[in-house]
């Protein structure tokens, strides 16, 4: 359990060059120094213990992009509001209930210290530097955001909830190569209540790592939903607090990782107020030569009494050769709380799989039933039946192309 | 039909280990006959019933099993299933997120294809299962559930048999279907197997009681102990051992 | 307690208002012995390996070995991963050797200064009674008098500061060809096996506190099992800190040959003092082919008053390889005491169909810091492993739960079960879990489990319905919670640990 930095980081110099070209941005400045204080973080880094960006980068360095993945939300109505590597895009109408502004002056990135590598986002974000959504009514269509290209691309988005406010937010993050570094803030006032959804898909020759803030006012509600297939290297982070009291969070997620993929869901909830809940259900399975991570803390402030937190982690190693690593943690320092987590690491169950041939279904088609099943309940909480069902066929096409 | 000739077979556990628990057995069941296995506890009478239906650890090492003629032990678990032995589980599983109707039609459809049919087709498969759960006064409702998860002891054997009256396989193995059941669940299972008896199928009921028999009327009974068949007769071998227990029987079989 | 922080009604204000009033006096074992002491020269140099050394009359390769740790040591930082906070330790401001004037070694208990079996008297160890039973000629009536009764037959080796001071059951132990010793004594009487074994588990570069226990260690347990030998009794080491301003750096080695079994037990208490002492020890446990080793911990260093003022340093490495097919090796602990702990008790799974146990209950309260767990680290086939981690935490103290199971490419079939609970006792205290689970085989079956509660407000109340005091019904939920574990524990030690919980609880809980 070693925690040793190393300082000396040849690899910080590509991208201070990037910076330079900003000129002289304080805030821009103030960023980029959080993220070069860590470096480019490698497997000696106690939170990337089992996410090596730094040999993640140099392997993908020079590696040919390969076309990127089709988007799963493609055809979901809602404005698009698209990044990549081509510049900001905007949707060709303005929904209601919506503002939106592209910043061309970087705004500060608060939390820049606990996101090192969300800071190097928001420290290099270009063409805009970021782009604020203001969400002030429920709406009635689902906003979608579409993360894409094929080379180097950094993203700082901020999307704010007034209050009473609600939306569904779809994220694509979908990759054919290069490194692509986003990060969302994500701000819901009191009572606001979002839903977002996340797709992850990227080429065996492309680094992702796509990260989230979230803040919670009293009453907030913000439920979010994860499939990821991996990338060369990829990681899906969120952190999130509850700052206000009786706020809710649900941090589900499923990843499916083939031969050469690798995908850590990282997560950190801190409950900064009383009687908040945070649901957490986090489904994941490898075949030979996926690597899954699973990081998750519930940190429980001094008097947030009465919060009820509960981390579930449930991995399928499917054939010999895959990988899973897993790290659920609890801090907590009020003694009025209910907090839990379980990990399960394993094969499937040898008697279900009996009971189902018995019946007369192939070993086969009888572990990707299972499989299927193990999954679905990582998509549980998606609150509409369409979109759900969007998630468990993308997981049903893994498991019967990839397998 | 059925036909177990000088059976021996090991169990093994998870670490490997092997211990013999079915010590040379033979038994013929014929086509549209009822054949009960009774035996205390620890006889080897679930572990007939896995053997047949071929699951991990239990390892025949010597003898014979035959369905028709066809070689039993060299078939997957699934291939069996296709060939029409069903096995009604002690313990029926739980699979979360898979619901009984996903699951009957999927394996209906399996057992299909690997014997060369046409799968079936939604509306017909769906009349079907309407008339299967009336039969077993199933609910609607609970087809829609994932299978066996947070069922009771007696709605996972009634489900059992709704899957036996669905699949109609050729050769079924109850094993305990009784255990777990009351009064009303055990007339409405039984009246369930009842309507299966027909002169091209076999029946092995495996019960360690006489009650069972009462509704599912055997043609021979049978008496495992210690691995070995130590006594067969008519049904009135079964209300016997009702009688005077295991003891009693077991001692004049050995004498 | 922060003055700030809301106390809730009812039963919670008064058992937490008790919490508060941690008393020196609840600490029994918190007095000094006066004895007259031989100390090395203060502070840590290449001469106080040398001193140590040359005291112990020991050979040559163990000064090499002891010196290439302190060379090793100096190029070695401090570990800051875990979640406790304490002020820099100046090791030059301690004393590296501590013995009480005299033999280094006693040839009798009636050699032994009375100081000192009295501090043992007091502390309940078996000593005096066990000198009727050693050597003492013509004694054999009474022998088999104590055997008879019900008193536990316990083979005991006492360290009092840097050596040992007596080793009861020798003759008995001996006939089983079961060698217990001090490890000062093992260098000169079986050097091939010290040599063999000191270091193979925990090498000499493992980590900082280790790496400074191979230079300057004074003394410590050795044990050897013949093949297929059962010892036949419980063999123990009653550690006790006593010289001001003395660090302890005892070192155990423990070697179960193929197919023996043994029982040992450990137990700790220093006196109470406002400066802070350090103890970092090492222990080896190297199991063989169908070997099993029993350790069983109870550590009740002195923990520092209710201001955290004083208080042991408790950073030890204590490490287990099941070398062999077959091998077993379990680990239960008892930590009530220490102001700072820093240790994690683990397993080598490194012989086919071995298997590792972690039982661990810890107490914290006052300001203690506690930073405890395991790590099983899977190697052999068909290997499995269970942990259940109890921890109750009171009054201002942090504890975590850290530990790491690791599942090897090779290691076939492997299971683990993992079980950690934790307790709040009041609103200023933390309760932390940070497990690691690392798998890379399809076949292996892990399962993690924890959970975090306070002491629940309904069953103290039924518990006071049926008439049980306040203090006796916390007292009787936190035994039931912390029961699992208890049960793993020896017999004598059971009585001992319960006991242990007791007045922690009294003086922390209610």
């Amino acid at each position: 359990m070693p925690d040793v930095i190393d300082k000396i980081d040849p690899g910080v110099a590509r991208f201070a060059e990037i910076l330079s070209k900003f000129g002289e941005d304080p805030r821009r400045q103030r960023a980029f120094d959080a993220f070069a204080s860590v470096g480019i973080p490698h497997r000696r880094v106690e939170n990337w213990r089992w996410s090596d960006i730094r040999a993640g980068l140099k392997s993908i360095d020079g590696a040919a992009p390969v076309a990127v993945p089709a988007d799963p939300f493609a055809d979901v109505l809602g404005a698009v509001f698209r990044f990549s590597d081509k510049g900001f895009q905007p949707p060709a109408k303005r929904p209601a209930g919506v503002q939106y502004y592209s910043k061309s002056d970087a705004p500060a990135f608060a939390s820049a210290e606990e996101l090192p590598m969300g800071a190097l986002a928001a420290a290099l974000a270009d063409d805009p530097a970021a782009v604020v959504i203001e969400i002030a009514a429920p709406l009635a269509e689902p906003i979608r955001l579409v993360f894409d290209g094929q080379s180097d691309r950094f993203h700082h988005v901020a999307i704010i909830l007034r209050e009473g406010a609600q939306a569904t937010i779809l994220e694509s993050c979908l990759s054919g190569g290069g490194f692509a570094n986003a990060v969302i803030e994500y701000t819901l006032e009191k009572g606001a209540s979002a839903e977002r959804l996340v797709m992850q898909s990227g080429g065996a020759s492309t680094v992702q790592l796509h990260t989230a803030k979230v803040a919670l006012a009293a009453d907030a509600r913000f439920s979010q939903t994860v499939y990821a297939t991996g990338s060369k290297l990829c990681r899906v982070e969120t952190r999130l607090v509850h700052e206000g009291s009786h706020s809710e969070a649900i941090l589900n997620g499923a990843y499916l990782l083939g031969d050469g993929y690798h995908c850590d869901f990282t997560s950190h909830v801190r409950h900064a107020d009383e009687d908040c809940k945070t649901e957490q259900a986090v489904k994941g399975a490898a075949l030979a030569g996926g690597k899954g991570a699973f990081q998750g803390k519930f940190y429980v402030k001094r008097g947030a009494q009465r919060t009820d937190a509960n981390m579930q982690h449930n991995a399928l190693l499917l054939e010999d050769g895959a990988e899973i690593n897993a790290k659920p943690e609890l801090e907590i320092y009020a003694d009025d709380v209910a907090c839990a987590h379980g990990n399960t690491c394993g094969a499937l169950d040898a008697d279900q799989l009996f009971y189902l041939r018995q019946r007369g279904i192939p070993e086969a088609e009888a572990k990707a039933l299972l499989t299927r099943s193990f999954v679905a309940d990582a998509f549980a909480e998606i609150s509409d039946e369409a979109l759900q069902e969007l998630f468990l066929d993308a997981a049903h096409a893994w498991l019967t192309e990839v397998r | 039909m059925l036909v177990l000739k000088d059976l021996v077979a090991r169990v093994e556990n998870e670490d490997g280990e092997g211990k013999e628990i079915i010590k040379g057995l033979s038994l013929e069941v014929p086509a549209g006959e009822v054949h009960a296995i009774m035996g205390p506890n620890g006889a080897g009478k679930s572990t007939l019933s896995y053997l047949l239906t071929g699951r991990d650890g239990y390892t025949p090492i010597s003898g014979t099993a035959e369905l028709n003629g066809e070689n039993l032990f060299e078939l997957d678990p699934e291939e069996r299933a296709a060939k029409g032995v069903f096995l009604s589980f002690q313990y029926p599983l739980e699979i979360p997120g898979v619901p009984v109707m996903t699951f009957v039609r999927t394996a209906m459809n399996a057992q299909r294809k690997t014997r060369g049919e046409d799968e079936i087709s939604a509306p017909e498969f769906l009349k079907k299962a309407r008339e299967v759960a009336k039969l077993l006064k199933i609910d609607a409702d609970m087809l829609k559930r994932p299978l066996n998860v947070g069922f009771s002891g007696g709605e996972k054997k009634r489900l059992e048999i709704f899957q036996m009256l669905m699949l109609e396989p050729k050769f079924l193995i109850l094993d305990e279907t009784d255990s777990g059941l009351d009064i009303d669940a055990l007339r409405i299972v039984s009246d369930g197997v009842n309507a299966l008896r027909s002169d091209e199928r076999g029946m092995l009921v495996i019960t360690h009681y006489q009650r069972l028999l009462d509704h599912i009327k055997p043609d021979r009974v049978h008496v495992l102990a210690n691995g070995r068949i130590v006594a067969s007769g008519g049904p009135e071998l079964a209300l016997r051992l009702e009688k005077e227990g295991y003891d009693g029987v077991l001692a004049e079989a050995a004498a | 307690m922060a003055d700030d922080a809301k106390v809730k009604q009812g039963v919670d204000e008064a058992t937490v208002a008790a919490a508060r009033a941690l008393e020196s006096d609840k600490y029994d074992a918190g007095f000094e012995t006066e004895i007259e002491q031989e100390f090395a020269p203060k502070g840590l140099s290449e001469d106080t390996v040398r001193f140590i050394s040359d005291k112990k009359g020991e050979p040559e390769w163990l000064l090499e070995w002891r010196l290439a740790a302190y060379r090793k040591w100096l190029t070695m930082q401090e570990p800051t991963w875990a979640m406790v906070d304490y002020p820099t330790i100046d090791y030059q401001d301690a004393y590296y050797y501590a013995a009480p004037k005299g033999e280094a070694k006693y040839e009798s208990l009636d050699d032994v200064p009375p100081e000192i079996l009295e501090t043992y008297k007091k502390l309940g160890i078996p000593l005096r009674e066990a000198e009727v039973l050693l050597g003492v000629e013509g004694a054999a009536e009474t022998a088999a008098e104590v055997r008879e009764s019900d008193s536990p037959r316990i083979a005991v080796d006492a360290v009092f500061d840097s050596v040992s001071v007596a080793t009861t059951f020798q003759k008995e132990l001996k006939q089983a060809g079961v060698i217990f010793m001090s490890i000062s004594e093992a260098v000169h009487e079986h050097p091939e096996l010290v040599k063999k074994y000191l270091g193979s588990v925990v090498p000499q570069s493992d980590n900082f506190f280790a790496t400074l226990n191979c230079a300057v260690f004074s003394d410590g347990t050795f044990v050897y099992i013949p093949p297929g030998v059962r010892c036949p009794m419980e063999l123990s080491t009653y550690f006790r800190m006593n010289a001001k301003g003395t660090g302890q750096f005892e070192r155990t080695l423990i070697i179960a040959d193929k197919g023996s079994y043994v029982s040992y037990l450990e137990g700790c208490t220093a006196p109470m003092r406002d400066e802070n002492q350090l103890h970092a020890a090492v222990v080896e446990l190297v199991a063989l082919e169908d070997a099993e080793i029993k350790y069983s911990t109870v550590q009740n260093w002195w923990p520092g008053d209710a201001e955290g003022k004083g208080g042991v340093y408790n950073f030890v490495t204590k490490r287990g390889d099941c070398r062999e097919r077959g091998a077993k090796i379990s680990w239960t602990q008892v930590e009530t005491g220490s102001a700072v702990t820093w240790k994690y008790p683990s397993c080598i799974l490194r012989g086919d169909d071995t298997v590792g146990e972690f039982y661990s209950i810890a107490v914290t309260n006052g300001k203690q810091q506690a930073d405890t767990g395991t790590k099983m680290i899977h190697l052999g086939k068909n290997t499995k492993s269970r942990i259940i981690s109890k921890g109750v935490s009171a009054g201002k103290s942090n504890q975590t739960y850290r530990g790491l199971v690791s599942v090897g490419a090779k290691a076939k079939g492997s299971r683990n079960f993992t079980q950690c609970d934790s307790l709040l006792i009041g609103q200023t205290c933390g309760a932390h879990t940070v497990p690691y689970i690392e798998n890379k085989r399809a076949d292996a079956q892990l399962e993690h489990e924890a959970t975090t509660t306070k002491l629940s407000d309904d069953q103290l109340f039924y518990c006071r319905q049926r008439g049980l005091g306040e203090e006796a019904a916390v007292a009787l939920l936190v035994n039931g919670f912390v029961r699992d574990v208890i049960q793993k524990l020896p017999m004598e030690f059971a009585v001992e640990a319960q006991k242990l919980l007791e007045v922690s609880l009294e003086g922390s809980v209610g």
